[in-house]
């Protein structure tokens, strides 16, 4: 069983969350798209190969991939001489990995592109309240500002709802990591398997709402390996 | 009323407000070199423009083909008109992606728009009636030299849409050298399919197939004959289904006819340029544009016959 980060070259918190997560888990970076390895036919994605951790992992081996690459950038390809070389590359790996992401046929895939980016949705503040509103939340009517609002559930405004693994399509019930009911409701509505919402009242008005796993906390990749945990069970 | 969004120098909405026009249809045009006298609500649920004042609900249709506002000539992105503009673009996107009527076409799924194999996994899954082209993506030398030593002629072409045109594998490409470069970049190579290209343009119901005449790898860079024809009612629903389950109502479906009657479909583009075609053909592709714009306005919902209404997008791409 093989679990595949695909993240940045310059995060070097992958390989710890990587060796938290388990003996199987390895990080794809924009670095592992300029090896050779990767085959893969559109019309069979099962039988391919692709290349993480600098080595070729049969398709068929890769179980659950969490995404944390917005998206690739150029300024990362530094191994190409030529700028518009960089520009090139760059677009050619993103739509490779989209096309990875959205054939593969891994058990799950934390974090995957439903938006313009290669992770998550890639939602406008304005859009993500449109997805909160459907989990049930209310906003506070003087946070009307894009940037600036406040989610209510129940009458009572929720701070700091973190680490909220979650359920979605393949999960029915996830640990007391998820510890906010609005939160655990959060996903569902928009179909997302991870969200995190932090939700912060007081002086600072601010709201904020990710669907892509920050591997830095460790509270995440905890959150991640009871999600993982409970789709192998 | 009918939402039109664009640059009016653009020959397909040029040529669907034209037809609107001349059905005196009740639409507005968002000329996106005007952006910045756009007013769009803190909500994002009501614009201001040209004395009209249209609310979310008030669309029956949209028509939307913006382009990067940041490379509009005339329009000054300073810090303060890029806020603006960001936000009246970014409520438009959510209109065209959300909003209850007709849109040609909401925001297709980025994977779908900006990676081909993942297009063609697509189509594959949408219908068997149109073949696809054996097809490698690899940034492996030797898989790509077994890939095209064990057929006739092959292609290759970007995986994205950035520098797509098409080209023949040549006895260059198999130098030791050149093939040794395929490691750094995924690269994209298909079976030559020979025949004759037709591009199909699907509205709504309607079908418009061109006879493409051109012996080029790429016709779009060279002199090409375009004739309108007629293709098989199995190929038409092929790309009827097609279009519908990818959530359009306008397509751009690339097929080839070979000589023993098989048809290959490549590619189908959401947001076809059909005026390079219709000013060649006469076929009236804007009219049936236009005409499906109308029908939001008489509560129909231009759906194919068969076909499923369009999803509605999660995100604006």
């Amino acid at each position: 069983m093989t679990i595949v980060i695909v993240g940045s070259g310059a995060d070097a918190t992958l390989d710890k969350a990587a060796s938290a997560l388990g003996s199987g888990a390895v990080v794809m970076r924009p670095a592992d798209l300029s090896r050779p390895g990767w085959c893969l036919d559109p019309h069979q994605p099962l039988d391919g190969t692709v290349v993480a951790g600098r080595q070729a992992i049969a398709n068929r081996d890769v179980e659950y991939v969490v995404v944390t690459l917005p998206q690739i950038r150029p300024a990362e390809l530094v191994w190409f001489e030529n700028e518009d070389d960089r520009y090139y590359a760059a677009a050619e790996m993103t739509a490779l990995l989209r096309y990875w992401l959205s054939a593969f046929p891994a058990k799950a895939v934390v974090g995957a592109p439903t938006g313009p980016g290669l992770a998550g949705a890639s939602l406008q503040p304005s859009q993500w309240r449109g997805v909160l509103s459907a989990a049930g939340a209310t906003f506070d009517s003087s946070g009307s500002a894009d940037d600036a609002w406040v989610a209510t559930w129940d009458g009572r405004v929720r701070t700091n709802c973190e680490s909220l693994a979650s359920v979605a399509r393949h999960l029915s019930e996830l640990s007391p990591a998820a510890e906010a009911r609005a939160a655990r409701g959060l996903p569902a509505p928009a179909g997302y398997l991870w969200m995190t919402g932090t939700i912060v009242d007081g002086n600072v008005r601010t709201g904020e709402c990710r669907d892509i796993p920050r591997l830095a906390d460790s509270r995440e990749v905890q959150a991640i390996a009871e999600l993982l945990g409970g789709v192998r069970s | 009323m009918i939402l039109l969004w664009g640059l009016p120098e653009d020959p397909p909405m040029r040529a669907v407000q034209r037809e609107l026009q001349v059905a005196n249809a009740n639409h507005l045009f968002i000329d996106q070199g005007w952006t910045d006298q756009v007013k769009m609500d803190d909500a994002g649920d009501r614009l201001t423009f040209n004395g009209r004042s249209p609310g979310r609900n008030d669309i029956t249709a949209m028509y939307p083909r913006p382009y990067d506002a940041t490379a509009i000539p005339g329009l000054d992105m300073n810090p303060t008109v890029a806020r603006h503009v960001d936000h009246v673009e970014s409520a438009l996107l959510e209109w065209a992606s959300s909003v209850d009527a007709i849109v040609v076409n909401r925001p297709l799924s980025p994977h779908l728009n900006h990676s081909k194999p993942a297009q063609l996994h697509r189509i594959a899954s949408l219908t068997s009636d149109l073949q696809l082209p054996p097809t490698l993506v690899t940034t492996c030398p030797d898989a790509f030299e077994t890939f095209v030593a064990s057929r006739e002629r092959c292609i290759v072409k970007s995986v994205s849409g950035h520098r797509s045109r098409v080209r023949s594998v040549s006895q260059p490409d198999l130098d030791p050298d050149r093939l040794a470069s395929v490691r750094f970049c995924p690269v994209q190579v298909q079976e030559w399919i020979p025949g004759t290209d037709v591009r199909v343009h699907i509205v709504g119901d309607q079908v418009f197939p061109t006879e493409v005449g051109s012996e080029a790898d790429d016709y779009r860079y060279e002199q090409a004959s375009l004739t309108a024809t007629t293709i098989p009612d199995r190929v038409a629903d092929a790309c009827r289904q097609v279009m519908s389950g990818m959530g359009l109502h306008l397509a751009g479906v690339d097929l080839r006819r070979t000589p023993a009657g098989e048809w290959f479909c490549f590619e189908v583009n959401p947001s076809p340029a059909f005026t390079y075609y219709q000013s060649r053909t006469g076929q009236p592709i804007a009219r049936a544009i236009a005409d499906l714009l109308r029908s939001g306005a008489r509560g129909e919902d231009g759906r194919c016959s068969g076909a499923t209404r369009p999803a509605k997008c999660a995100v604006a791409g």
